[in-house]
């Protein structure tokens, strides 16, 4: 199996780097551990529950972020981020293929665990006690949204109708703002879709140990001294493709 | 009616607004290629094939912020003046105020970053200018012997040798030379076929000893006369190989004597160039071919060109390092040494040009650091190869980032965190802007520590380049470095982690 919704997973990796969690309101917390399937981070641990201490997290700047492709939004076909929508009572869109999107959010904010460097040499501690497995993943950083609306088709062809219940316009502001009132006026085909929902993770990104730990390599660098970084070269980033074809 | 044009390579908006004057009246410019070879036989033979001289001094900002201008401009009027070219100097309003006495009583000032706001003094002086050209006071026209060559040597045998050499060179080149020796102060001063040969020559070579001698007397005459002349001085203690401010070339050995010659000899036959728009003016202040080539298709290729030992590099990461205090491997300790090492070359005022000419399509050429420092200037993938160097060589973890559009090409300089965690694959494009977001990339606009002359070079702004005097700081070159990188159009063309693929 892979991915039911590719392009959506694709897109947001290419947009920002992260991995889309799938469902997005599916929970997913810093320290988190667990495997890729069907394009999904299924978790099977914490590091808390190994008795693996996060440390301090560190925190970016909020911002907003808009996304969409392979949507036709009130008449406009959006490939790109940031599609201007027209102000209006109800709002159209037509999705053109399986895993086409509308992803906008207000206060995006990077979150991540600090110390990759104890980190790094915790979870190695905990591999050589044959306590960590080998195809584990761990969530180091992920995107809180103070809001969010995301949509995102699961066949080729797919509509939705969306109303705000307050008397502001649909367009004036961003389908992520909860003053709106978004609701769901009418839809046909198979979609997900979260309205202004707030306290979302919608992003995540995760390491593992690298397969030359994993396998006894060595490596020879340079004699320096003792150099504690060495250890965050242990750890390595699984690519796109490993979640798409989960 | 051809005047030469006296000016700064890098400030292309000044020499496009004046060059469009004197064309507007009628007046050719011819200007030299930029080269990294400075010729004053080259300069004092065009004085007097020119019928005028037009000078352009911009101000510079030294490093201490102070206001200075260029001592080879300066030298080249200073050439003009006793060939008794007509001239026409425009001079940057705050250079004159404070150099005043350097200058002709005749300059006329401007303001370099609106100098149309006098343009209708502009166009009266040089209105003059072409008026006492048509009226006659064109350079007095030098009578010599096309192809004779006068060689002017020393006694000692070292001297000797050194002159048949050089004349049996220029004989190889269809030129007839004559040497002559001079071996007291008489014969210095009153020797009239010897001065007669030097002023009917085409080219005259001193052979010059390590100290003054009578040799340089004769020297003296013909810089006077502003004769074409090749300054070679003997000196087994010289420092520098490199063209003096004075046209002297040093040799320290007769293996050394031949190449420095031909660098010159080259260079003095060599044509002008006819700028007229500021297209011809960034050619003239691009140098001609040199640098190593590259292949842009074989991005892994480019880790040849970072150069980590070479002296220039490792001289100024030193010297950043000594004025850092050491700290543990950290996100801050890193971005202060690449803060350092951007202000350090920011300090040096070298400006943006493009790559070197080349007949091959599929190659780019990348100039060394020895060679941006020599020449001034750098393309965008050159600097970003300097700048990978110095951070290889202050024992961080630099990257060289190769993005393209439909239409272009762009490098972004920057460096891994100490606590990054990198991909097995090559990373993409997302790979990128995730590692930025996280902190954990690095990345930024390697042209701002250099000039741009002609408004902005990637996703900096106007304003940011204004607000910086051509440049950008530290931190606006971060930033203008995240906005390029999450462009829509751009994709990833080569990534390379330098330190791990010099482990591959």
């Amino acid at each position: 199996m892979s991915s039911p919704v590719k392009l959506y997973h694709q897109e947001m990796h290419k947009n920002v780097g992260y991995f889309a969690t799938w469902l997005p309101t599916s929970p997913i917390e810093l320290g988190d551990i667990g495997v890729l399937e069907e394009g999904r981070f299924r978790r099977v641990a914490s590091l808390k529950e190994l008795g693996i201490q996060l440390g301090a997290i560190r925190e970016g700047t909020p911002e907003n972020m808009s996304y969409s492709a392979s949507a036709k939004i009130g008449g406009n076909v959006s490939t790109a981020a940031g599609t201007p929508l027209p102000a209006a009572a109800e709002l159209a869109i037509q999705f053109m293929s399986r895993g086409g999107f509308v992803f906008e959010s207000l206060g995006m904010q990077n979150v991540e665990i600090a110390d990759r460097m104890a980190l790094a040499e915790s979870v190695l501690k905990s591999y050589e006690k044959g306590h960590w497995q080998k195809n584990w993943l761990l969530v180091e950083a992920l995107y809180r949204a103070e809001s969010a609306t995301i949509i995102v088709s699961e066949e080729s062809a797919s509509e939705i109708v969306l109303k705000a219940t307050s008397s502001m316009p649909l367009g004036s502001i961003p389908l992520a703002d909860p003053k709106l009132g978004l609701t769901v006026s009418s839809s046909h085909g198979k979609l997900v879709h979260i309205m202004a929902k707030d306290n979302l993770h919608p992003l995540y990104s995760c390491v593992r140990v690298r397969d030359s730990v994993l396998f006894g390599g060595k490596s020879v660098a340079p004699v320096r001294g003792a150099r504690e970084q060495d250890r965050i070269r242990s750890l390595t980033r699984p690519a796109v493709e490993e979640l798409l074809e989960s | 009616m051809q005047a030469y044009f006296s000016h700064s390579y890098r400030d292309v908006p000044v020499n496009t607004y004046f060059s469009g004057l004197f064309n507007a009246a009628g007046i050719a410019l011819r200007a030299d290629q930029k080269t990294e070879v400075w010729c004053m036989a080259k300069l004092e033979r065009y004085m007097f094939e020119m019928n005028g001289f037009v000078s352009i001094i911009p101000r510079r900002i030294s490093p201490d912020e102070s206001v200075t201008y260029s001592a080879y401009i300066v030298r080249e009027l200073m050439l003009a003046r006793r060939a008794r070219t007509p001239s026409i100097v425009f001079v940057d309003d705050q250079v004159l105020t404070l150099y005043r006495s350097a200058f002709p009583a005749s300059a006329v000032p401007f303001f370099h970053d609106a100098p149309e706001t006098e343009q209708a003094k502009h166009v009266e002086a040089i209105t003059r200018f072409r008026q006492k050209l048509a009226d006659g006071g064109t350079s007095p026209l030098r009578k010599f012997i096309p192809r004779k060559a006068t060689i002017v040597a020393g006694i000692s045998p070292l001297l000797r040798d050194a002159a048949s050499h050089v004349a049996a060179i220029l004989r190889a080149a269809d030129y007839t030379p004559a040497v002559r020796r001079i071996s007291g102060l008489d014969e210095a001063f009153d020797d009239i076929d010897a001065f007669e040969s030097l002023m009917d020559s085409e080219l005259s070579v001193f052979v010059l000893d390590r100290d003054l001698s009578f040799t340089d007397v004769l020297l003296s005459m013909a810089h006077a006369h502003c004769v074409p002349s090749v300054r070679l001085r003997y000196d087994p203690e010289a420092k520098s190989l490199d063209p003096e401010l004075s046209g002297v070339v040093r040799w320290k050995s007769p293996s050394e004597l031949a190449p420095q010659f031909l660098k010159l000899f080259k260079n003095y036959q060599s044509v002008f160039a006819k700028p007229t728009d500021e297209g011809d003016f960034q050619r003239v202040a691009t140098p001609s071919a040199t640098g190593d080539e590259w292949n842009p298709n074989d991005g892994p290729t480019l880790l040849a060109h970072i150069r980590p030992e070479d002296t220039y590099v490792s001289d100024r990461a030193d010297g950043v390092l000594r004025g850092t205090t050491r700290a543990e491997p950290s996100r801050v300790q890193s971005d202060i040494v690449c803060r350092s090492l951007y202000d350090r070359i920011k300090r040096e005022h070298f400006y943006y040009t493009f790559e070197p000419a080349s007949s091959k399509t599929v190659v780019q050429r990348i100039r060394p650091p020895r060679e941006i420092a020599a020449l001034h200037c750098g393309t965008c993938i050159d600097l970003v190869c300097l700048f990978a160097a110095l951070m290889e060589s202050a024992h961080e973890r630099p990257v060289v980032s190769l993005f393209r559009t439909r239409d272009a090409a762009h490098a972004l300089a920057g460096y891994l965190a100490p606590d990054a965690v990198t991909w097995d694959a090559s990373p993409g494009i997302g790979d990128l802007r995730g590692a930025v977001n996280r902190g954990e990339l690095v990345l930024f606009e390697a042209t701002g520590a250099v000039e741009a002359h002609s408004g902005t070079v990637a996703a900096e702004t106007d304003g940011e380049r204004r607000e910086g005097n051509k440049m950008l700081d530290y931190q606006t070159a971060k930033d203008a470095a995240k906005r390029f990188i999450l462009r829509s159009e751009i994709e990833l063309w080569h990534f390379i982690d330098v330190i791990r693929f010099r482990q591959c």
